[in-house]
């Protein structure tokens, strides 16, 4: 058996530190907190981490800059922003960036275990991809919009936009057992629970929404076969549709900066 | 005239008293001497008082020199034979019968002379004009105005036709073919007055009031005409003022919007404005001399005679918000009442100036409602923003526990409470984040009824509303509005569920849509059958988490929320028939063309 994959947590409050060791102590990990990025950074430079769990905002550097950091030094290690709620187009613009994923505060048990554990998995991070290529540089067809290794979102003649996992995301789920998807005529805002994954390792995972709008329609084979999600994520994996609210100003907001 | 008198008794006193206040001044008679043998007649003593020379002997008065006229007033026949006898040659001789003749004659002439004389003093003391004109209107008197006034001197006047005189043209009126008043009488034979504007020599304007009266001859025909001119410049000018100011003052207060009246003591309407008559449909001066009684609703009336007696009785200016419902829309009015006081300082009504603000305390509630809106907003995004981090601790450290004991350990039922609890604690918190985020609407061009469609397909599938009946009434004819049209679902949503809940899940709501063009808006409304909306509830309906008994949360909240960010407004009402209605008030887009 492999190591104990290092997870380095940084964030400015002792409870939320202790709470994410609470949390995780019982999944394998090694864990080590710190209570600045610049601490982090010192620790990465080190020895190193498997992964990395940051709060967003923290007093001098906070957790994008932490993270444009990691992405400069090329390795590919997943970071895993913590958010509010209030600040989840944020988190959003560091998927764009580069993040692994987001959870937003108060999270439960099984949401942080379930995205450290994606995390953990191989081609997080873009590390490994199909074939031994890194993932986050396979983009599918070009008229896709990426949220980083998240997700995609393709404009669809008519108006509505089509939303997809990208491959990083797929293949960090595992086996899936089912989804949990909207409804049509739900209305989703931006960066809010999308779509459910239950893994047949008992975890679940959340697909954010990348742009508000509300379902007009959902893939029902994606619903019989979750499979497909995985193993065609570009393609007849495909998850939802919605039409859009404001799909240039959405896909603007996240935008890397210049 | 050398000339001597014989006899001096009462009538010679009298001649004498007459010739010395210069009477008879035409004969220019010199009384020279006076005779009579009794010293003590009255017109020798009247004679030596006055230094005329006396005698007693008639051979005196012949022996006087130069002497050319004897008068005889002794009444005595002998007398008057022997100076008809004495008399010389050339020397004339007036005896008293004579004289008694020419002394009632110089009498009736002077009586006469006086009274000519007092009637052109009488037409001359007049301040009017008048003049005397004959059948051929040539002017036969004139008195002293008339003088004044044409320029014209008596002499230069008398002879002239009166429209040479008066009307300054060459031809007569009736040439001119204009009915002269002066024929018109002489046709009827009455008096006639009558206004007349003529051009004085300075051009000005002069008004004259001229009485004409016909005059008649023995014969009962007339002959004459009497015209008198009275100058009434002055009246018609105050006339003028009075109709100018008059105007004035209805043209200030029909232009106001302002309602504005006067009412007597007793309630009675003695001026009132088009802005307040336009509030029953009728005309200002159909209004004036009813009682407010008669106009308004008896409880209406009441609290304004009530204020109109407050403001008569303290006689000062008071200031009232009133609130009036009248042909079923409410008006609050700010009033400004103050007494009506006549010249000497009495009460004798009450005017009343009200200004429409009904709109202006909509504008200052809603501005209240955005304040308080973004004031909670960024509370709730501080308040989030602390509590998160404390919530993360409460779930990991209570599920940690959860996880530590055994499955029937009795202690394990509690930390699912805690857990359950946190877990609301973040649902509240994400609710006030999502109302907190002003999301900007994305406009577009929104049929409202579409809008009000696609949220009753939604709503027939929820379990809340299988026992409601819903009933459509919507406008066929409905202009579009600009919005988000999720958005606008969403509060259609929120309304639909507010009102479900309101009747307990049972009744009827009637969801409508319309088009009022006298603010150009499109109204959807969503009326029910339940309790409506406790009078108390109202002002707070729409604040975030105020909750009646049937509702709660956020819904109302976020809904007026939306609506102010489309430039529009909810209006909520308990109307007659019962329930509550709701009402989305949108501007309606231009239609080009």
């Amino acid at each position: 058996m492999k190591d104990a994959p290092r997870v380095l947590v940084v964030d400015d409050e002792q409870v939320v530190l202790d709470s994410i060791r609470k949390h995780l102590r019982r999944e394998g990990y090694e864990i080590r907190t710190v209570l600045s990025a610049a601490e982090a950074l010192e620790i990465l430079d080190a020895e190193g981490a498997d992964i990395v769990i940051t709060d967003l905002m923290m007093p001098g550097m906070d957790g994008l800059e932490l993270l444009a950091r990691i992405m400069e030094k090329g390795e590919r290690i997943p970071v895993i922003m913590i958010t509010g709620y209030a600040t989840m187009r944020t988190a959003l613009q560091a998927l764009r960036r580069g993040a692994f994923d987001y959870v937003s505060t108060p999270f439960t048990r099984s949401e942080l275990q379930g995205v450290v554990a994606r995390g953990a998995r191989p081609g997080a991070g873009g590390g490994v991809g199909v074939g031994g290529a890194p993932t986050r540089d396979v983009a599918g067809p070009e008229s896709l919009h990426h949220l980083g290794g998240h997700c995609w979102v393709q404009e669809m003649p008519g108006g509505a936009a089509r939303v997809g996992l990208e491959r990083e995301f797929a293949f960090t789920l595992g086996d899936l057992d089912a989804l949990e998807l909207p409804a049509v005529d739900d209305v989703l805002e931006q960066g809010s629970v999308c779509v459910r994954f239950l893994a047949r390792d008992g975890r679940s995972h959340t697909l954010w929404s990348p742009i508000t709008g509300r379902v007009s329609a959902v893939n029902e084979k994606v619903r019989e076969r979750p499979s497909l999600a995985v193993s065609d994520p570009y393609g007849e994996g495909w998850i939802l549709e919605l039409v859009p609210r404001d799909l240039a100003a959405d896909l603007a907001g996240l935008a890397p900066e210049a | 005239m050398k000339t001597a008198i014989v006899g001096a008794g009462k009538g010679c006193r009298s001649l004498l008293e007459f010739i010395l206040e210069g009477g008879l001044s035409e004969l220019r008679l010199d009384v020279a001497l006076v005779c009579d043998r009794e010293e003590r007649a009255p017109g020798l003593v009247f004679a030596r008082e006055r230094g005329i020379p006396t005698c007693s002997e008639l051979s005196e008065v012949m022996d006087l020199p130069g002497l050319e006229m004897v008068v005889e007033l002794t009444g005595n026949e002998r007398v008057a034979e022997d100076i008809y006898h004495r008399v010389p040659p050339g020397v004339r001789v007036m005896d008293h019968v004579m004289a008694r003749l020419f002394w009632d004659l110089l009498h009736a002439e002077r009586q006469l002379r006086r009274e000519r004389e007092q009637v052109q003093e009488i037409l001359d003391s007049m301040p009017d004009i008048v003049f005397v004109l004959d059948r051929e209107m040539r002017i036969q008197a004139v008195n002293a105005e008339f003088v004044r006034m044409s320029g014209l001197s008596r002499e230069e006047a008398l002879g002239l036709r009166c429209h040479d005189a008066l009307c300054g043209t060459e031809e007569s009126l009736e040439q001119a073919g204009i009915t002269c008043p002066l024929n018109e009488v002489l046709r009827t034979g009455k008096r006639m007055s009558l206004v007349q504007v003529t051009r004085g020599r300075d051009g000005e304007e002069e008004h004259y009031e001229v009485t004409i009266s016909p005059l008649r001859n023995d014969g009962g025909e007339i002959d004459r005409l009497v015209e008198s001119r009275h100058p009434v410049n002055e009246r018609v000018r105050l006339k003028r003022e009075v109709e100018e100011s008059n105007w004035r003052f209805r043209r200030l207060i029909d232009s106001a919007r302002d309602f504005i009246s006067m009412k007597d003591r007793e309630g009675r309407y003695l001026v009132m404005n088009a802005a307040t008559a336009e509030l029953f449909d009728m005309w200002a001066y159909e209004c004036v001399g009813k009682t407010v009684h008669e106009l308004y609703p008896p409880e209406i009336a009441e609290l304004i005679s009530k204020h109109d007696r407050e403001a008569m009785e303290q006689k000062r200016h008071i200031t009232y918000e009133e609130t009036l419902v009248l042909k079923g829309r409410e008006y609050h009015l700010k009033t400004e009442r103050f007494p009506l006081l006549d010249y000497k300082g009495d009460v004798v009504g009450v005017c009343t100036i009200s200004r429409d603000v009904t709109e202006e305390k909509r504008l200052q509630q809603e501005l209240i409602q955005a304040d308080k809106l973004a004031a909670v907003g960024k509370l709730a995004a501080g308040v989030a923003h602390e509590i998160n981090n404390p919530l993360t601790g409460i779930l990991a450290y209570a599920e940690d526990l959860l996880e530590d004991v055994e499955e029937d350990d009795p202690r394990s039922e509690d930390y699912r409470v805690i857990v359950r609890e946190t877990l609301r604690c973040r649902e509240i918190v994400r609710n006030l984040l999502d109302f907190a985020r002003q999301t900007t609407p994305r406009k577009q061009t929104v049929d409202l009824n579409e809008v009000a469609e696609s949220v009753l397909a939604l709503v027939s599938k929820l379990a809340l509303f299988k026992d409601i009946r819903i009933r459509r009434e919507l406008s066929g004819d409905l202009p579009h509005v600009s919005g988000d049209p999720q958005q606008l679902q969403q509060v259609v949503l929120n309304l639909m569920v507010n009102a479900a809940e309101m009747m307990r899940g049972e009744g009827e709501i009637r969801i409508g849509t319309r088009f009022d063009p006298e603010d150009r808006t499109c109204r959807l409304s969503v009326a029910d059958t339940g309790p409506g909306v406790p009078e108390e509830a109202r002002g707070r309906l729409f604040e975030p988490f105020f909750s009646t008994k049937a509702t709660h949360g956020l819904g109302l909240a976020v809904s007026w929320g939306i609506v102010e960010r489309h430039g529009g407004r909810i209006e909520v009402e308990n109307p007659a028939e019962g329930g509550a209605r709701f009402q989305v008030v949108l501007p309606a887009m231009e239609v080009d063309g």
